[in-house]
Formats: structure tokens, sequence, C-alpha cells
């Protein structure tokens, strides 16, 4: 265990900036906007896998953070009681105590642990599905994790990957800029393009691996903020608009990467 | 401490069952103590009381 132990020491050492409020407080309306549909698209990708199970689904939210997947559920059930209370059995788990503090929701289905995303308290075949979103870029052990996921999914469970592309075409654009920022992302410990996180889910022996990406539309900050200003139903439209001629004129160039794989039946 | 967690959480040291006793978390088997702080099971085996060998 002594290995786990100072991943967890390793971890705590580097990602103790995740306190800062700062971060928080320079995101434009436009990246809330692009975090927003985040939620939105794995949102959806849930909802149709698990309107399939005559079972109540056991969600395992992986690197939950503050809850904001949780938060961004609650919100879609709020005025539906019965969804509500019918709804998944949500569990967030999150090795920040610091984040765990400041959950958007002080409590969703069965509740929150702290643990680490490499010895996932749970056994074997125990989840219907498995959220890694924004957080396989910040673990030591990307193959790790993957293993320890289909570890704890049920056979034919699904797990639902999110991460930032390194390859996008404005990285590829601006490599000067992808090298400075990467510099001082010290809490990013490996950079994914869709291919590279296609090969990890196929190595870990994931079967039916999808992946897209998505969030085309990228500017420089003061354009960003001018377009935050414009709203948020032109905002989203230039989004899906982008997003829409990205996929046909940039495949796989998009500024995050989902995937979506299976555990083998 | 919310019993339906409780009752599919194992211990992230060996793996078995686990159970609440004086407030913290106990494993069945290597009788591991795990704190509950602020509501929250803290299941991190660096955390972890160890018991005496």
């Amino acid at each position: 265990m002594d290995g786990i132990n100072s991943t967890y020491q390793k971890w705590k050492s580097l990602q103790s900036h995740w306190e800062d409020e700062d971060f928080l407080k320079s995101l434009t309306s436009l990246m809330r906007l692009r975090y927003r549909r985040l939620d939105e698209k794995v949102g959806m990708i849930f909802r149709s896998e698990f309107g399939k199970l005559k079972d109540k689904p056991l969600l395992l939210d992986m690197g939950c953070g503050r809850a904001e997947f949780a938060a961004f559920m609650r919100n879609q059930w709020k005025d539906d009681p019965e969804q509500q209370r019918d709804a998944w059995n949500y569990l967030g788990l999150e090795p920040s105590a610091e984040q765990l503090g400041k959950r958007e929701v002080p409590t969703m289905g069965l509740g929150f642990i702290q643990a680490m995303a490499e010895q996932v308290p749970l056994p074997d075949m125990a989840a219907h599905g498995v959220l890694l979103k924004e957080v396989i870029d910040h673990c030591y052990d990307p193959v790790s994790v993957f293993r320890e996921v289909k570890r704890v999914l049920k056979p034919g469970g699904v797990l639902v990957v999110t991460v930032t592309n390194d390859k996008s075409y404005f990285k590829k654009l601006l490599p000067w800029v992808n090298r400075a920022n990467k510099s001082k992302q010290t809490d990013h410990l490996f950079f994914f393009g869709p291919e590279d996180l296609r090969k990890l889910a196929e190595a870990t022996q994931f079967d039916r691996v999808w992946v897209e990406t998505y969030n085309y539309l990228k500017l420089p900050r003061l354009l960003e903020s001018a377009l935050g200003l414009l709203g948020p139903v032109i905002s989203r439209w230039a989004l899906n608009l982008t997003d829409a001629a990205g996929k046909i004129l940039l495949p796989g160039l998009g500024g995050g990467i989902i995937l979506k794989a299976y555990k083998k039946q | 401490m919310n019993n339906e967690l409780l009752n599919i959480l194992i211990c992230p040291a060996c793996g078995s069952a686990l159970r609440e006793k004086d407030n913290v978390i106990e494993c069945t088997a290597c009788k591991n103590r795990y704190p509950i702080e602020n509501g929250i099971p803290v299941l991190l085996v660096d955390r972890a009381e160890k018991a005496k060998r």
C-alpha cells in the first residue's frame, strides 16, 4: 500500500492550488458556458445509457471536485420530484477535502467519499457507470485508474471521460502559447489527444470505444469576453455552430475530448 | 452515516466490509479505522489509524 500512500502525498503536494479561488474568478462567461455544455453532454450520455436499465443505476463520479456535475443533474431534476426520487444512485469520490468542503450540493444519492481514484473503496462490479470529468490528466497513473474503473464497473457498464485536447487546432496554430501554458499547469501530469485516450481505453480492454472532440470556438481572452457579453443564447449558438463546422472541417481538433467506452460483457 | 453508503463501501487497504464504530469506520478484517470528517468518510489508507499487531 506504500505506493498508493505516496501517490496521495504526491497528489496533495501538486494539486493544492485547486483551493485557489482566483482561477474560478478568472473564468469568462463563455468559459463557464463551455463547462456547462460539458455537463450537458455527459448528462445526456448517462441518461441514455441508464434509461435502458431496470435497476436504479449507480454512477461513480471519480474526482467529483466541488460536485459540479451532481449540482447540474440536481438542477435538471428539480422540477420533477418523482424523477429526483427515482434518480441515479450517485456517489462522488474526491481526494481533496477542500474541494468536497466547497461542494455545490450537500448530498445526492449515496453521497460523497474522500478517496483516491487509484484505490476505489467499492467492490468489483458495483457501478453501472463511471465518470472521469477533467480528471485523468491529473492522475499519476492513468492506466491504473482505467483498470480500477474496469474493476468497479459491471459487465456492460459505461465509462465516460472528458479531458482537454492537447492536439486541438488552436494548440497547433499557437504551439508556443501551448508550451507556455503547459509549463504553468503543474497539476496536469499528462496531456492527451483523441487517439491517446482511445489507445488508453483499448489497452485496458474497454469495448466499443467512441471518441469525439468538441468546443472548436476558441478566441483570445478579450474576444471571448466580448462574445460572452452578447448573452448566453448567442454564445451557445456560436459554440454549437463552430462545433458542427469543426467536426466536418477539422475532425478531432476541438478543444475538448469526450470518450465513451464499455466494460466487456 | 448513511447506512446504504456504508453497506456498499469496502476497506481500501484489504477490500473487506466496513462498519461504523464509535464515530469512525472500522474494517471488519484488518481493523483499520478511517475517520468521518464533516459527515464524509475519509477512505484514504494514509489517513487510517492502523490496528495494533
